[in-house]
């Protein structure tokens, strides 16, 4: 392929995160087809789509949890086929899901994810000192993570995501199952994120969450990109007053075509 | 492979197994406190259930005479018996509870008994009973002291010596050590409760480590973490190992030390045996745990890395961990004993050296071998496991579902089963042969061969592929072969009986030597099938029928639907063994899987059933030819000139060549098929 560096294309700083002609099926079913974006330092860009538009697909592959068919995926400017592991320095990873070990406290678990992160003895327990503190975790580090609510379960899991201080976010549905109080919270802690510096890229399916953190949107539907761009960018081009109207015009535009001649 | 890394994870999954009430409980309070009272509480009671017995007098009823017959006189004056004169030998026994122990019928023993005449005395007793068993004991005992008295009396009037009956005189003298003895008791019993101690041990943990956290979500977690798939690998066997040994050690220990003691036997029972293990045995029994825990929870760890949930993960190692008591309980039987063949038998032979240092003490030569083959088979099945692990639909527990239980109606056609199909019609076909294939080829063996290929084998895998609307042409690889695979084929089929016999005739001598029974059925059968059909229709029936039905389910249904799940060499391999359990003779065994094996090749390798059907009917008609000309091949004896096993294995090296240079269709993108 002579596809040029994703550097010499792109207008300032080379992308954080970067996608090309990426697809991906499990077996007869296409889950992705050939989508490309990108996303800059900085940026909170959120991922919206329909349930199985290929969201946690795309975020997987990111993730170096899933090959793609084809295509490209750089992180940080590393290849995810090419350099897994490197990729997964650079980035922090978290599921709604939150996949904790109940059995561990708060602190053991960062502790070891610190540690297989390869982080020094001393800036470990810097590091989550202030992650503690940062994200209200202070009355229940001795608790096992088995006996957490969920909000303060989403905070230890976030913790854990930015804990090797990685340049990426990629969240799959990080305010799932949590309340208001709870999911503003981890969304504003990922704009604080994106503020320093970092790249940030979350998938969800609540709207106003996206006009309330996002900078910019890709919209994925059927496994391609619908569109992308800024929210008022989207607005003006489907015409309609509010993110949630524009995303149903954008997806019965779709699929008119798509059941059409 | 960094050794920071593994630790980490390691010292992470054994923090929080001990965190685990569960852990807790098959590691310590399992195999420290509760067997080791078990066994304790059996021996005592069967202990003092024996004495018991002892005590109690048996109850002896006699008739055919009355009290002043000289036995009853004898029987009368020992306070072992208890007489009761009944009317007639018909008497019901009933022993144990006051009932007659026994009986005797006195009426062929008159009561003056002419000095050169034999008196006749019947004992009924019932062999099931122990209070009967004794009873009976304790009056031969009686009789033969009597009849003992009464030729030396009569030897006496005779003014002969009591040496003219008896020449020779036999005194056994046992000269095993006390703690030959002790060790000789403690073999039978120690491999089979700390194989089940390890195992049970390490069950909870593998699971717990794979498929449990894949249910809670927690791997994606531990996968984006920048280590490798090997690493996470190597980190949670190094946990379960450590588990698994710790529970097999606290076993032995505590089992060790309560033999020691007086507890268990009483002071008798100890003068005689000597349950003491030293410390050198100790250590190399420590070390024979090791290794049965490497492999074992390799084994484990391997199996339960495929289930999605905790619940599959039982259900996938229950039946693996009864497998592993099988050859537990095997190697209790006498006879078996650690050769240099069966210490290259995994985990047979570790439990077979555990067995011989008890009895015997430590063979250098022997241990060396053991250790060596299982850090082998523990490398090879870590290797899988390592494979398993860098998976992302192992790891993600994203696979197809079965599907076997849904209306036709409802399914949709798809190219090929899946893994779980294939296994359920492996094993819903092993089951009809052993019931319904036995039971019609009993009958008759012609047709019943026949109805077994064709009805038992045949028609359910078909059956089954229509069923669930599969694709015939992916299902059962009918896709045209190349003119070399065709070609590598045939001379394989040809040329492979000479390897197959080397090898199975090896294993016979060494391993697992066959009844001669097995090799006289055979014959007679395949002459009862000449008789009916003559040569046509032998060669139909042997060669043909096999290479079509067995083909279609192995080759077919079974190895397509593996294929996806499997790489290639586990493919060929695991299909191999299946085909050989197919033939549900142990003998067989490592010959019909080694032929298994290569068909497997053959199919991967040109991407054509064709090609092992051809191997199949060739290879079965040479055998019967061979036969034919030497009918010790049966006995896994040559019995041929030694240039047409030379030419046969040289075929087989050529096939084998022309075959291995072949590209298999799969092995460029297995994802899009």
């Amino acid at each position: 392929m002579n596809t040029p560096e994703p550097a010499t294309v792109s207008p300032s700083p080379p992308p954080a995160i970067w996608l090309e002609k990426v697809s991906r099926s499990y077996g007869e079913v296409q889950a992705v087809r050939r989508i490309g974006f990108a996303v800059y330092p900085g940026e909170v860009v959120g991922l919206l789509g329909p349930n199985g538009a290929g969201k946690t697909t795309t975020l997987r592959m990111m993730a170096t949890l899933l090959k793609p068919d084809s295509g490209r995926i750089q992180i940080a400017g590393f290849d995810v086929v090419e350099q897994p592991l490197a990729v997964r320095s650079a980035l922090g990873y978290e599921t709604g899901d939150t996949g904790l070990y109940k059995r561990l406290k708060p602190v053991e678990f960062l502790r070891y994810f610190g540690r297989l992160h390869g982080i020094e003895k001393q800036a470990l327990e810097r590091r989550i000192a202030e992650l503690v503190e940062n994200l209200q975790m202070v009355g229940f580090t001795d608790r096992l993570c088995g006996n957490l609510s969920t909000g303060q379960q989403q905070r230890v899991s976030l913790a854990r995501a930015l804990l090797h201080d990685p340049q990426v976010l990629v969240l799959d549905e990080p305010t799932r199952g949590l309340d208001i109080l709870s999911s503003s919270f981890v969304l504003e802690s990922l704009k604080r994120a994106a503020d320093s510096g970092r790249a940030v890229l979350f998938s969800t399916h609540i709207m106003s969450e996206v006009e309330l953190t996002c900078s910019r949107v890709v919209v994925l539907h059927r496994g391609e990109v619908l569109a992308e761009g800024s929210i008022s960018g989207l607005l003006e081009r489907t015409g309609e007053g509010t993110l949630s109207r524009a995303f149903l015009a954008l997806v019965s535009q779709r699929d008119a075509e798509g059941d059409g001649p | 492979m960094r050794f920071r890394v593994i630790r980490t994870i390691a010292a992470k999954e054994l923090l929080e197994s001990f965190r685990d009430r569960r852990t807790l409980f098959l590691m310590v309070f399992l195999p420290v406190i509760l067997y080791p009272l078990l066994l304790l509480l059996v021996t005592q009671v069967s202990v003092s259930q024996k004495a018991k017995l002892e005590a109690k007098p048996s109850v002896v009823g006699y008739t055919g005479a009355d009290e002043n017959h000289p036995l009853m006189a004898i029987l009368a004056e020992d306070r072992q018996y208890q007489l009761v004169a009944v009317d007639s030998p018909d008497h019901p026994l009933d022993p144990g509870d006051g009932g007659l122990d026994c009986l005797v019928d006195v009426s062929g023993w008159p009561a003056e008994l002419p000095a050169n005449s034999n008196a006749e005395l019947k004992l009924h007793y019932l062999s099931i009973e122990d209070a009967s068993r004794q009873a009976r004991d304790r009056l031969e005992g009686s009789l033969s002291a009597w009849s003992d008295a009464e030729v030396a009396r009569r030897l006496e009037e005779l003014e002969l010596s009591v040496s003219l009956v008896e020449p020779v005189t036999v005194e056994s003298l046992d000269q095993s050590a006390p703690s030959q003895v002790g060790g000789f008791v403690l073999g039978a019993i120690l491999p089979i409760l700390v194989i089940l101690t390890v195992i049970l041990g390490a069950f909870y943990p593998a699971i717990d480590l794979t498929a449990g956290e894949k249910e809670r979500g927690s791997i994606q977690t531990l996968y984006v973490a920048p280590i490798s798939s090997f690493e996470i690998a190597a980190g949670k066997y190094l946990a379960v190992v450590s588990i698994s040994m710790v529970s097999g050690m606290a076993n032995l220990l505590s089992i060790a030390l309560l033999f020691s003691h007086k507890l268990l036997l009483g002071e008798q029972m100890l003068e005689k045996v000597d349950f003491s293990i030293s410390g050198s045995t100790l250590v190399v029994l420590f070390f024979t745990i090791f290794l049965i825990a490497l492999f074992f929870s390799a084994l484990l760890l391997t199996v339960a890395v495929l289930a999605r949930s905790y619940k599959e993960a039982q259900n996938y190692l229950t039946p693996v961990m009864l497998a592993a008591v099988v050859p537990a309980s095997v190697v209790q039987l006498p006879g078996f004993e650690l050769t240099p063949a069966l210490a290259l038998v995994p985990a047979v032979n570790a439990m077979l050296l555990m067995k011989q240092v008890l009895v015997e003490g430590v063979v250098p030569q022997l241990l060396f071998l053991v250790a060596a083959s299982t850090a082998l088979y523990t490398a090879l099945v870590l290797m899988g496991a390592g494979r398993l692990f860098a998976q992302e639909e192992v790891i993600l527990g994203e696979r197809g579902n079965m599907t076997l239980l849904a209306r036709r109606s409802q399914m949709r056609p798809r190219r090929r089963p899946s893994s779980g199909e294939g296994l359920a019609l492996f094993g819903v076909v092993l089951v009809l042969l052993f019931y319904v294939g036995s039971l019609i080829q009993a009958a008759s063996p012609a047709w019943g061969l026949a109805g077994t290929l064709w009805g038992v084998v045949l028609i359910p895998t078909v059956g089954l592929a229509w069923y669930l609307k599969l694709d015939f042409r992916h299902t059962f690889q009918v896709g045209r072969p190349t003119a070399r695979s065709m070609l590598a084929a045939g001379i394989l089929g040809i040329c492979s009986w000479s390897a197959v016999t080397f090898v199975s005739a090896w294993f016979d001598r060494h391993v697992l030597p066959a009844p001669p029974e097995l090799a006289e059925e055979m014959i007679r059968l395949l002459s009862d099938l000449e008789q009916l059909g003559g040569w046509p229709g032998l060669v139909l029936l042997v060669a043909v029928s096999p290479a079509i039905c067995e083909e279609a389910l192995c080759r077919g249904f079974l190895f397509s639907g593996l294929r996806g799940r499997l790489a290639p060499w586990a493919l060929v391999l695991v299909t191999g063994v299946l085909f050989g359990l197919l033939h549900l003779n142990l003998y067989r065994l490592v010959g019909t899987t080694l032929l298994g094996v290569v068909m497997g090749l053959l199919v991967y390798k040109s991407g054509s059933i064709w090609t092992s059907v051809l191997f199949h009917a060739l290879n079965n008609g040479v055998a019967l030819l061979l036969l034919a000309i030497a009918p010790g091949m049966l006995e896994n004896e040559m019995g041929l000139p030694l240039w047409l096993v030379g030419v046969g294995l040289a075929g087989t090296a050529a096939g084998l060549a022309l075959i291995a240079r072949e590209r298999s269709p799969w092995a460029t993108n297995q994802a899009t098929d």
